[in-house]
């Protein structure tokens, strides 16, 4: 559905728009002791067709609770008293506040995906229903049920393209705990919507995570959603100044980090898991000790819960690397270089200060963690893929790393055992993904005409269209390129191409059980060609395209279907016509496929839900 | 049908474990010191799915009369699950002829014991949510239902109206029972006063609620299994009336829609009207699971060998974790008082029925999830024997799971070879898997196992 024509108005529309909304879990609030830190205030870009619901560009809230029988009518945000008090206050008795609260932290997400990765997004589905050039189908908004059903758990249904929450009435939890009686709503907690915003995000970024091929792709889809949303809760500086005062001396150990990092989302013992694996209070002293990352800690967490946790660790030592390095400056200014802070009260600009950079980091890490994104495999990542995505997107962006911050990337990882395995050193030259570089003659002919195809992409996110033209602009050129690779490239003029992107294009392809066309060429899928266009801090450009193309081979395991993907992110640069990078998981390669069966036939959850229709929702039950 | 024919009555016990599908049987005879035989049957039951059952269990049940002459010594019932009693009640043309000298029931099962008065309401209040629930997810075909039914039909088939429960009061209730019922208390250990050189520890279900409700094998998540059994206390409120359960005043309810694009054409892909009812699911498995961890699970001991047999019924882990809170003070072989842990009993286990028919959660068998499990049992001549039967997992659908390959290639190198399924298509160990053990060892083996059509006959 294409948005309807603006009128032009005599005032400038306002920019932002202003909601309140709760800086922590309203549970935990009562350990923070004051009320007054518990709200915040949430800026969004102000949305001109904002509906009652609220409905906006990007995601509708419909308040339906089924098991109560009800509806709960809808908050109107361009009510006048409310565009006047920054809506609604904190009221968990209220279910027009929990549609603001849901509404203001998605868009925040989105909104920090989109600054990331420096295009809109855009929700769409694969309908095999379809007719073959339209089964990419555009999905204007993402929905968001606050009240969908009772039950500890929120989730993302891929289904119904939408975000469940779930409510329940409050036990005692962890380490005796206790809240008070009454209901904990999962809407309600910032944590909770970033993770699930994050996993419809990640699933329309990389629509093939959701397929558990390895233990790491379905650790990897919690994994992302809990850095950000523990990074996205570390950029408000209200959430952190009055930490930072309270723990003066205790600034250089940076526990407090941690501890607020473990505390966030545990009020509805949610996420409880994943975050454990960064530190624990000890229970003699009842002071928060970091866990000692152990080169071990990867190889021995072949539970998708636990082995998230260890990427969540990791990123997160990485944050404190760079805040300590960060704020090191600042220590010696304070103390006249001694280090040694003088007791009493910390000085307000200090405290100040200090939670700017902490947030500061805090934001660098969450734009590093996206934007790595378009440099991952469409299908099967493994960790060691990941940090070479960070890596690679970091440093086309940044050529200069004079904050270090790949280094205390890389280092944070390989202290935990995440490092590909494939490599021997792990230098950011050698973490970086290969280059298209060893293209023969007629390799590098057919990539230099395709990319010449590709270069209007570009033009179609100039004028600002709406996301509907953005998503038609993206889905011709998708078929274009199918057209091209599957039509004009075959034999001779394919060169090399098959062996540096690992797919199966020509016809004589000898691979077993591939998927093949009415053509008799091998099949594939070209499920995304986005336009990567970013300005780094020190004027580097980036004119990029990425391809996404997956293909399959089918198997029969015991009566039960199972598909074995592989495929190739193609990065494509629109300047020089050259194949940037070729991130690959061939599809004829036996390695690739021993480690998949083995996988395959070695865990219970995966082999319980393959082929099961609700594997998504069962796979991502929080408790 | 005639009697199971074996070659050998000798021996100080023989375990007969009945092949009849999926679900447990097994007889045990010991030698009491004047040369006579003294019955332990522990449980009789076979899974709903499964052809002509009441045929099945009568012709299992007339094979147990033959064996004892219709005296049993001891009859277990360890848990309430169709394919653990079903037989009683199938078969009770048969098994109502036959006396029972004692019957022996956990804890859980005990009418004035108040905490298992108040598991047993929850599970019966929450069993009849998950069934208007399932009811509901028939009705508008939601692919879950099939599931949730399949779950359900372990508590017994809701249409016949007989539950697993009241399998229980007929037992408890039967003429031929000689004595009251007895409700093992977990931590007990005792000999038995007809065969004295046969000692029986009491190892679960768990006296701590919280261990009752741990599933699954995973690290450091106690607490997990617990918070769901409370949370879904609002979903059980959903089928009821009243206002319990609300999360909001009534002045916020509303019947009328105001979200139009919520009930736009082609859009009902989206709705989420019956999506709540999925929760159904969680409960199910919680209350199959929680129910297995009920199960009566015992160790006998040949008190001057040291020898242990261990029957868990279907304990999973927050059974096995309970039981390394237990300690008991017995006296040794040669007198002395000494503390016996499960650590030592797995130690010396050379009998084990497979917990669980093999599921992934049934013996712990990972490193890092308990302290005790599959790991410990490290005695030279330990033999395993499972109640499976894949045919039936099929039809439950739970074919890939149940039993859970890994673990039986665990419990195959632990035995070295020594593993015998009870489904009729499985082939006994062949020479060729029994390669690791010694010649001496093999004959051994071969001395002490034998099977046919109905039963496999373990010798000691
Ligand atoms: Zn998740
Ligand atoms: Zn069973």
């Amino acid at each position: 559905m294409p948005a309807k024509k603006k009128k032009l108005l005599a005032l400038p529309l306002p920019q932002w728009r202003r909601l309140r909304g709760y800086a922590f879990d309203p549970g935990l609030s009562q350990q923070f002791a004051t009320a007054e830190i518990n709200e915040i205030v949430f800026r969004l870009p102000w949305d001109p067709d904002l509906r009652p619901g609220p409905v906006g560009e990007y995601i509708e809230v419909i308040d339906h609770d089924p098991a109560s029988g009800c509806f709960y009518d809808p908050v109107d945000l361009n009510d006048p008293s409310l565009i006047a008090s920054d809506g609604l206050l904190p009221d968990e008795g209220n279910p027009k506040f929990h549609q603001q609260f849901v509404y203001a932290v998605a868009m925040t997400t989105i909104g920090n995906f989109e600054r990331a990765l420096g295009r809109r997004v855009i929700w769409s589905r694969y309908n095999e229903k379809e007719a073959t050039n339209e089964r990419d189908e555009f999905i204007h908004r993402l929905r968001i049920y606050p009240h969908a059903f009772r039950g500890a758990n929120a989730y993302y249904s891929p289904e119904k393209r939408a975000l469940l929450f779930g409510y329940f009435p409050a036990v005692a939890v962890a380490k005796g705990a206790q809240l008070p009686g009454g209901i904990v709503f999962t809407c309600l907690s910032h944590d909770i919507i970033a993770h699930e915003t994050t996993h419809a995000l990640l699933d329309t970024i990389l629509p093939k995570y959701l397929q558990a091929t390895n233990p790491d792709v379905l650790a990897f889809h919690e994994a992302l959603a809990d850095i950000v949303a523990l990074f996205q809760h570390f950029t408000f500086p209200a959430v952190l100044r009055h930490q930072i005062s309270k723990t003066r001396g205790d600034l250089a150990s940076q526990s407090l980090l941690g501890e607020l990092a473990q505390q966030f989302g545990q009020a509805t013992g949610l996420y409880g898991g994943l975050r454990d694996a960064i530190g624990k209070l000890d229970d003699a002293t009842g002071a928060w000790k970091p866990r000692v990352p152990d080169p071990s800690d990867y190889e021995s967490s072949p539970e998708p819960h636990a082995r998230g946790a260890v990427l969540v660790a990791a990123v997160f030592d990485a944050f404190l690397a760079i805040y300590r390095s960060r704020i090191a400056d600042l220590i010696r200014i304070a103390t006249g270089g001694s280090g040694v802070l003088p007791a009493g009260a910390l000085p307000p600009d200090l405290v100040n200060r200090l939670t700017q950079e902490a947030s500061k980091t805090a934001e660098h890490i969450l734009g590093m963690c996206i934007r790595a994104l378009d440099y991952c495999p469409p299908v099967d990542l493994t960790f060691g893929d990941y940090l070479r995505a960070i890596i690679t997107a970091d440093m086309d962006l940044v050529p200069e790393d004079t904050r270090h911050y790949r280094v205390a990337v890389i280092e944070a990882f390989r202290k935990r055992g995440i490092y590909p395995r494939q490599l021997r050193t792990f230098s950011e030259n050698s973490l970086r993904w290969a280059t298209g570089s060893e293209l023969d003659l007629s390799a590098v002919e057919a990539i230099q005409y395709l990319t010449e195809q590709l270069r209007p992409v570009l033009k179609s996110t100039e004028f600002r269209p709406t996301r509907f033209e953005t998503f038609q602009t993206w889905r011709t050129f998708q078929i274009k390129v199918h057209g091209i690779l599957s039509g004009k490239i075959d034999g001779q003029r394919l060169g090399n191409l098959e062996k540096i992107t690992g797919l199966a294009l020509s016809s004589a392809s000898k691979i077993s059980n591939l998927r093949k066309g009415s053509n008799g060429r091998p099949s594939f899928q070209v499920h995304a060609v986005r336009p990567v266009r970013r300005r780094g801090p020190d004027g580097g450009e980036v004119n990029q395209v990425v391809l996404a193309i997956t293909q399959r081979r089918i198997l029969k395991i015991g009566g039960h279907e199972l598909s074995f993907t592989g495929g190739a992110s193609l990065i494509l640069d629109l300047d020089t016509l050259e194949l940037r990078y070729a991130i690959i998981k061939p599809i004829g390669s036996a390695e690739r496929f021993k480690v998949f069966m083995d996988w395959i036939t070695g865990n219970p959850t995966v082999i319980a839900l393959a082929g099961s229709e609700e594997a998504i929702a069962r796979l991502h039950l929080h408790t | 049908m005639p009697t199971p024919h074996f070659r050998s009555k000798a021996g100080r016990v023989r375990i007969l474990t009945s092949r009849h599908g999926l679900g447990d049987c097994h007889l045990l005879r010991f030698k009491k010191p004047d040369g006579s035989a003294y019955h332990i049957l522990i449980d009789c039951g076979v899974v709903d799915v499964t052809p002509d059952p009441k045929g099945l269990m009568t012709r299992v049940a007339e094979d147990i009369v033959a064996e004892t002459g219709g005296v049993i010594d001891v009859v277990v019932a360890t848990h309430q699950h169709t394919d653990h009693l079903s037989g009683f009640n199938q078969a009770s043309a048969v098994f109502d002829k036959v006396t029972f000298q004692e019957l022996w029931l956990s804890w859980m099962d005990e009418p004035n014991n108040k905490l298992a008065q108040k598991l047993q309401k929850e599970l019966v209040k929450n069993l009849g949510a998950v069934r208007l629930a399932a009811a509901r997810m028939h009705g508008v075909g939601m692919s879950a239902a099939v599931h949730v039914k399949g779950i359900l039909d372990f508590f017994g088939p809701s249409v016949a109206g007989e539950k697993t429960q009241d399998i229980i009061e007929a037992l408890r209730g039967r003429k031929l029972l000689k004595k009251p019922p007895i409700y093992q208390k977990t931590g007990n250990c005792f000999t038995l006063k007809e065969v004295p050189d046969v000692r029986v520890y009491v190892l679960g279900p768990p006296e701590d609620p919280k261990d009752l409700k741990v599933m699954n094998p995973r690290k450091g998540e106690g607490y997990e299994a617990l918070q769901l059994s409370a949370h879904t206390n609002g979903f059980v409120l959903a089928f009821a009336k009243g206002e319990e359960g609300h999360p909001f005043d009534r002045c916020h309810r509303k019947r009328t829609c105001k979200f139009p694009s919520y009930s736009e054409k082609d859009l009902d892909w989206r709705k989420i009207d019956d999506a709540w009812l999925q929760e159904a699911e969680r409960l199910a498995l919680y209350l199959d699971d929680f129910t297995n961890n009920t199960s009566l699970a015992l160790a006998f001991e040949f008190i001057d060998t040291g020898e242990v047999l261990l029957f868990p019924g279907d304990a999973q882990i927050g059974s096995w974790i309970s039981w390394e809170k237990l300690t008991w003070r017995v006296p040794g072989a040669d007198g002395e008082i000494r503390n016996v842990r499960i650590k030592d009993l797995l130690e010396r286990t050379v009998f084990y029925k497979g917990s669980h028919h093999a599921s992934h959660n049934g013996t712990p068998h990972e490193a890092g999830t308990t302290q005790v499990g599959l790991e410990q049992m490290t005695h030279s001549d330990l033999v395993c024997v499972v109640p499976v039967d894949i045919n039936m997992s099929i039809k439950k659908r739970w074919d890939r799971t149940l039993p859970w390959p890994p673990l039986l290639n665990r419990l195959r190198e632990i035995t070295r070879g020594r593993l015998i399924l009870t489904d009729v298509a499985q082939p006994a160990p062949s020479p060729a898997k029994l390669k690791d053990l010694t010649p001496a060892e093999r004959k051994r083996f071969k001395n002490q196992v034998t099977t046919n059509k109905h039963w496999v006959e373990f010798l000691l």
